[in-house]
């Protein structure tokens, strides 16, 4: 059994800035918008674990990762699609962080979809810690 | 643990060791530990970001893991000279980890709760990371809170 280690990690941001079921993109990070980086480890966080993220955003509740989910994307390429937040979630997955094989991802056409608003006010935050590499 | 349940981690194991990015799911990371503090001045507030006193022994490469210690398993600590109390783990909530290298840039960071081994099935998070300045390093509080000058953070630094 083998389990993701941190060689570099950071912290980004989808913000829902309405509740309507749409997909919201990550926010920039000028470190990881180059199109520069593979993701290898991902995990996500609700208020229980982080009430605030890094640019003073809310983060959302426990009970509303059930309504969202998450679509990685390089260039025009969709890599993971429409995974269930919850999915994502250390704690309730044995402690385990979610491995992939090194995507390449551009981190603003990465998005977040609501699937269904309930527990979720806009203008706030699904965070996500990203395991990665750059190119 | 049924391992069939995790067929994308097994299926990765030989590239992923490889590149460095994945290890064996052992207990204890590193070869040895040590306990690094923080202690705040007064009740933290948003923004705040409180630094690590200099350790050579965790500078460049030589972390492996780290886990923060929560009253669930320690109810204080000496810190200095000064006996504090340690915070419940929802006292976290507010806290990043970040460790920085020398150029002052972010190499990786870490919500506070993340850290916390009851969350997370008594795992550390590991590392293999490089060019960690420990003195640059520090926690920022994206949210004021309920830890002050009476309570300590105290951390667990796995490394070789």
């Amino acid at each position: 059994m083998y389990v993701p280690i941190a060689k570099r990690s950071r912290l980004v941001s989808a913000k829902l800035t309405s509740t309507d079921k749409n997909n919201y993109p990550f926010l920039n990070v000028p470190d990881l918008a180059q199109d520069n980086i593979r993701v290898y480890g991902i995990e996500v966080f609700s208020s229980d674990q982080l009430t605030t993220d890094p640019n003073g955003l809310t983060v959302v509740s426990a009970a509303a990762l059930k309504g969202l989910t998450l679509t990685l994307v390089s260039g025009t390429k969709k890599s993971i699609i429409d995974l269930p937040l919850k999915d994502l979630v250390r704690s309730e997955n044995g402690g385990f962080i979610f491995a992939l094989d090194n995507i390449p991802i551009t981190l603003t056409s990465c998005y977040v979809t609501i699937q269904n608003s309930t527990g979720i006010s806009a203008n706030q935050v699904a965070v996500f810690n990203l395991l990665y590499t750059f190119k | 643990m049924n391992l069939n349940q995790v067929p994308i981690i097994s299926s990765l194991n030989s590239a992923q060791l490889r590149r460095g990015q994945c290890a064996p799911f052992t207990s204890t990371p590193g070869r040895e530990v040590k306990h690094a503090y923080l202690k705040p001045g007064a009740t933290v507030t948003n923004n705040q970001e409180i630094y690590f006193a200099p350790d050579p022994d965790f500078d460049g490469d030589r972390i492996k893991g780290i886990s923060i210690v929560t009253a669930g398993y320690l109810t204080s600590f000496t810190a200095g000279r000064e006996s504090k109390d340690i915070p419940i783990v929802d006292d976290l909530t507010g806290g990043i980890l970040q460790l920085y290298g020398t150029g002052d840039q972010v190499i990786a960071e870490f919500p506070l709760v993340d850290l916390a081994i009851e969350n997370n099935n008594g795992q550390p998070i590991r590392f293999n990371i490089e060019g960690v300045s420990w003195r640059n390093s520090r926690v920022k509080f994206t949210a004021g809170g309920t830890i002050d000058q009476t309570k300590v953070l105290l951390f667990k630094v796995f490394f070789n």
